[in-house]
Formats: C-alpha cells, structure tokens, sequence
C-alpha cells in the first residue's frame, strides 16, 4: 500500500516550497515519489531529489478538461509498479479541481494499491478574496477538498484581517483543519506532523474545546505559539504547566513540546498530545525552547506558565 | 453515402439549416483523437503527415457516417505557431511545455506573420490534410475547422494559470494580449477560407470552472463576438463550444451571434433549450467519459435517448453530439452503438413516443 499526499493550491501558494521544505523529513519513510503537473521555472529543488532519492513524474496535460484524468491514473500505476515507493506527493496544477484528482485516485484501479492519507491546500490568504472573487469554481474546490488548510502569504496582514479570511475560508469546508499562523515558521517536524495529518487527528479530543467565539475562526482552525523559557524547572512544576494546558488554562490545546532547563542545569524534554503527556531528562540541553499547537492560545497565559 | 443513411450529410445539413426534411438528425461525435485509432494508427503518426492527418478523419467518416470532418488546428494552434515548445506523445493529446511569453511585458515581441500558412509548417499541414479530406469526400460531407477562441489562443502563449493571475493584477495587458489572439485568428480562418469551410470556436479556457461570469463578460465575450463578426463577414459560419459547466453564461455565449451552440455533458440540455433554444441550434451532449469510455451499449442508448428527450423540440433545432472529444481509449464499438441510437432515436419525422 503507497500513501498518498495531496498539495494543492493556486499559483504562488507555495506547493513547491512546502515540497522542498518536508522531502528531507520523508527519509524515513523509505521510497518517496513526486508527482507534479506543472511545468515551470519553479520546480522542485533538484539537489534534494537526488539526496532523497525521489522519483518525480511530470504530467502534461494538454486538454485540461479531458485528458488529466486517465494520465493521473497512468502515472500513478506506473510509478506504484516500477518504484513501490511508500509515499508518493501529488503537486496537480494550480488550475485543477481537486475532487476531479480525488475521484481519479479513488477510482477501482486505485483501490488496495494506495491509501490518500492527506489533502492538504495552500491558500494564498493576501489574494484570496481577488481570487475567489475572479476565478471559477475550480479555487473553491481546492479549498472545499482539502483535510488541511494552510494559510501562505500573511505578512502585511493585521491579525484582526487574518482572522476573518481565515474564518471565510475555514467556512467554505467547516471539515479541514486549518492552521491559522505562517507554516514557513514551524519547524519541520511539525510542519511534517500537519502535512501527513497526524498532528490533528482527532480534534474531537482536544482539551477543553470551546464553541468557536463570533468573529473568530471556526472550529477546526488552529494556530501555533512559541517561545524560549530559560527558568529551570523541576519534574513537578513541569507536570504542573503540562496539567494546566491540559486543563485549556491557555485556550484548547493539541500539542505542546519542547526542551525546558532543569535545575542541575541539565535539560527535560516533555511532549504533550491531546490528553497524554511525557516527560523525560535529557543530558546535553542547548536552550529552552516550547511550541504549543491550540485553538484561540492566550499567549499571555502561557508566557506566564513558562516564565518567559 | 453511409449504408443506413438516406441523405449524404451535406444534403441533410443544408436541408435541416433551412428547415426542410431530412431523413435524421445529425449526429457529430467529435472525433479529434479517436479517429486515428479506427484508422488503425496512433496519434503521433496522425500528426505526421497531412496524409495520415486526413486518413484518419476519413476512415471515421466511412465508419460511422457522421455529419462533419474535421481539421482541428487545436487547441495550442497559435501558440505552436509563434514559438511555445510542445511534447509529441503517441498516445496522448499534445501538450505545452515552454511557452512563448514568460511576460506579459513583451507581447509586442510576438510576431503576428508566423500564424501565417507560409510560415507556420502545423498550418501548412492542417490545410493540405483539408484539401485531402475535401477531394475524398467533399462532396458529401463538409469540413470545419476546430479552432480556438482568443482566451484559449492566449493560454496558448502564456501560462493559464499566470493568465487567471493577470486577469486579477494585470487585465491591461491581458487585453492587449487577446486583442493580439484575435487578429492572429482572423488571420488564420482567412487562409483556411479559399477551401469553403466552416468554423467551430473551442475555448475550454473560457469555462465556468476557471474564470467567474463577469470575467467572460469582460474577456471573453468581446474578442468572440469581433471574431464571429468578422468570420459572418467572410461568409463562413460559426459553432461555439465552451467545455465544463456553462450554464451562467450560456445568454452572452449565444449573444456573440455563432450559428450553433454546441454545449458540454455538465449542461443540462432541458436549460439550455429553456434559455436559448429558441434562438440557437442546440448541440449536445452525451458524456464522453462516463458513457462513451466507460459504458456499454445500454447506456449510451439511454445517454443518447434523454439527449433528445430534453432537447430534440428546441425551436431552433437540436443536433446530436457528444459534451466534448471521445477520449482516445473509448471502445470504437461505443461510436458504433452511438451512431445506432442517434438514427433510431433521430429518425424523421421526430417521434415523441420513442424517446419520452
């Protein structure tokens, strides 16, 4: 069985920056593979396709209304028949309906050889109205498509504006997980947790989950917090800001992890998701350093829990 | 003349367009791709002559008996002829992979005289297969030339998704952009036009699915409706075919003033007859893909069979055709047995009873 991840969005969204970005953290998965239907200046970064060793197949399609649909298919075979690879990337073109890809791959020839594991748009979020203002119904399907939204683009965006393209978004498919703050800033391991879906993947577990306030996003956008404590804890006080996240003391929390200073200098790395929490010493700590994965974070409150 | 036919298609079109009797309806399955298989060659060796090119139309037509042949200058037409790099696949339809304009900048750099036939070896070869197609069978059957509409010539020579982008940030230069897609294809129909042909405006591009109403409106509609203008000018007719859902614009598309309205499988045929059909020839639409590639006999007889239902007493007429090109891989059996509804069901004078 070859999973199956989806990118999809429109021109300059950032599909192939998120490709180059998350390729390196496929390692362990052993075969990756790329599908891509865009021919352009900006593709994916050669020298990490021969580092990951990943296999990328071109589609041309030539009549877009017609033809994408069987050379999907024949691509996909071939690749799952010749390579086997475990993870194979679809990067359609900026202009194509994703339920028309979705149904191609879902399609009986798809069945038992591959599994879609996720669907993930990118939104241009500073053209978003232009856009769906001007283009057809095939940018409103990649978005009512997706499992996961992610919002590029933000800078020069007030908070208050953010806010309110996001929930416009979010309400065009109240099903994805859309996570609100600039993906470009989550480390990879994270930015991988989101992009293969498991970072969310019960979000009717997550702690303390309030109704959605007027004038905010929806229920299924989330949004990412920071920050670099140096206060030494011990084992219990840690526990202690583990439970009170636990407990949504900083709004409805998904994940929490990261390093913090212990007393003798040493280190604590601790991870917490939805309900379980770990925390374990580690010997060589350079720095403490903490993200929270939530629903409406109180910053504040959690600048208070860890001391920062 | 095709064995169950009683008309040559030139008789019976000539007869339906001025309202008189025909012994059918007439059936045009569009056979851009799938025809190269039923003259038993691939689609590269289709395009690698102006022989094969009208072998394979040819061998369609004695096949099936359908009512036009075609000299699909295609979809990428225009921009092949000024420079965009295109793949040459045996069993595919061509595709773009360099494109002419990188910027909308430098359209002035683009030179309207290699649309022309004497510079522009594809055109060259589309004109010489029309000849070959007209000698064969011209005098029963006629040609139209599948041709672009300027939105679609302009996807041509520049990135369709960087297009989409520029009708939001740039719509300056878009519009100096068709205005060039239009001339270069009023060029282009004036050296098809010593042959007698028709013409049919394809502009996929233009589709609901990719740009909103008012976009048409602004893009779209003008540059049609100059080129339908300037084509009636010349004496040669017009069909118009926009795939994917077209049912917000179907008023303006008919507005443009072509002379048949040829409607993809994601209209229904009862609206379009409701909204238009009492000022165009409605043309349409079993689904390529759903029926033609993946259904039996069954099922195309009953695809064909609510086509006329819906459609067949539009008051300006109803001609039976597939939403769009039978995909190359489709059983040949399925034009057969679509041919075979659109005569039973077809049959004059239309009756009611065999299709309600």
């Amino acid at each position: 069985m070859t999973d199956i991840i989806c990118i999809t969005g429109f021109l300059g969204s950032g599909k192939t920056t998120l490709l180059n970005r998350i390729l390196p953290l496929c390692l362990n998965h052993k075969k990756v593979a790329v599908i891509e239907n865009d021919f352009g200046d900006t593709g994916i970064d050669a020298g990490l396709v021969a580092e990951t060793g990943a296999a990328v197949r071109e589609l041309a399609s030539g009549c877009i209304c017609c033809s994408l649909r069987g050379e999907l298919k024949a691509a996909l075979q071939s690749l799952v028949v010749s390579e086997n690879p475990d993870l194979i990337f679809i990067e359609p073109s900026g202009i194509s309906r994703s339920s028309d890809i979705l149904s191609a791959l879902e399609s009986p020839a798809g069945e038992g050889l591959i599994s879609i594991i996720n669907v993930v748009n990118l939104v241009d979020v500073s053209n978003f109205e232009d856009y769906l203002e001007s283009f057809g119904d095939f940018y409103g399907d990649q978005i009512s498509s997706a499992r996961t939204i992610l919002f590029s683009h933000q800078r020069g965006l007030s908070q208050e504006r953010l806010d309110m393209l996001a929930a416009k978004v979010s309400g065009m498919n109240p099903g994805a997980t859309c996570f609100l703050s600039d993906w470009l800033e989550l480390n990879q391991e994270t930015l991988w947790d989101f992009i293969k879906g498991s970072a969310v993947t019960a979000p009717e577990q997550i702690a303390a989950k309030p109704a959605a306030p007027q004038g905010r996003a929806g229920a299924g956008v989330f949004s990412s917090w920071s920050g670099r404590p140096d206060h030494a804890f011990n084992r219990e006080e840690l526990e202690s800001i583990l439970d009170s996240l636990a407990h949504g003391q900083a709004g409805p929390i998904l994940r929490a992890k990261g390093f913090c200073r212990a007393a003798d200098d040493s280190g604590w790395h601790f991870d917490y998701l939805t309900g379980h929490s770990e925390i374990r010493p580690v010997n060589s700590f350079s720095g403490g350093q903490v993200l929270v994965i939530g629903q409406i974070l109180n910053a504040q409150k959690l600048t208070e829990l860890f001391r920062i | 003349m095709h064995k169950d036919d009683q008309m040559t298609p030139k008789q019976r079109m000539a007869a339906f367009t001025a309202g008189r009797e025909v012994d059918r309806i007439p059936i045009m399955p569009f056979m851009g791709t799938i025809s190269a298989r039923i003259a038993g060659m691939n689609l590269r060796e289709m395009r690698s002559g102006p022989k094969t090119e009208a072998e394979s139309q040819l061998a369609g037509y004695r096949r099936l008996g359908h009512d036009c042949l075609i000299s699909d200058y295609g979809l990428h037409g225009i921009g092949i002829a000024l420079g965009s790099r295109v793949n040459n696949p045996e069993h595919g339809v061509i595709a773009i992979q360099e494109y002419v304009l990188d910027d909308l900048n430098k359209i002035d750099e683009l030179d309207r005289e290699k649309v022309k036939r004497k510079n522009d070896p594809k055109l060259t070869r589309h004109y010489a297969a029309a000849e070959i197609m007209l000698k064969e069978a011209g005098e029963e059957c006629g040609l139209n030339v599948n041709l672009t509409g300027p939105f679609t010539a302009a996807a041509s020579i520049y990135p369709t998704d960087k297009l989409l982008r520029a009708l939001v940030k740039d719509p300056e230069n878009v519009h100096r952009l068709l205005r060039f897609c239009t001339d270069c294809l009023k060029t282009v129909c004036r050296e098809y036009l010593d042959l007698g042909v028709g013409f049919t405006i394809c502009d996929p591009i233009a589709s609901g699915t990719m740009m909103k109403r008012q976009n048409y409106l602004d893009f779209v509609y003008p540059y049609t409706k100059e080129l339908v203008d300037d084509l009636h000018g010349l004496g040669a007719s017009a069909g118009y075919h926009i795939c994917g859902n077209t049912s917000k614009i179907i008023e303006p598309m008919v507005d443009t003033g072509v002379d048949m309205l040829s409607l993809d499988n994601a209209v229904d045929m009862e609206l379009a007859k409701q909204k238009v059909g009492d000022r165009i020839c409605i043309v349409g639409n079993v689904d390529p893909t759903g029926v033609m590639m993946l259904g039996e006999a069954s099922n195309i007889d009953e695809a064909v069979k609510s086509c006329f239902s819906k459609a067949a007493d539009s008051p300006c007429g109803f001609m039976l055709a597939t939403g769009c090109d039978v995909p190359y891989d489709a059983p040949l059996e399925n034009l057969d047995h679509f041919m075979a509804a659109g005569r039973k069901y077809g049959q004059w004078p239309l009756d009611e009873a065999r299709y309600h």
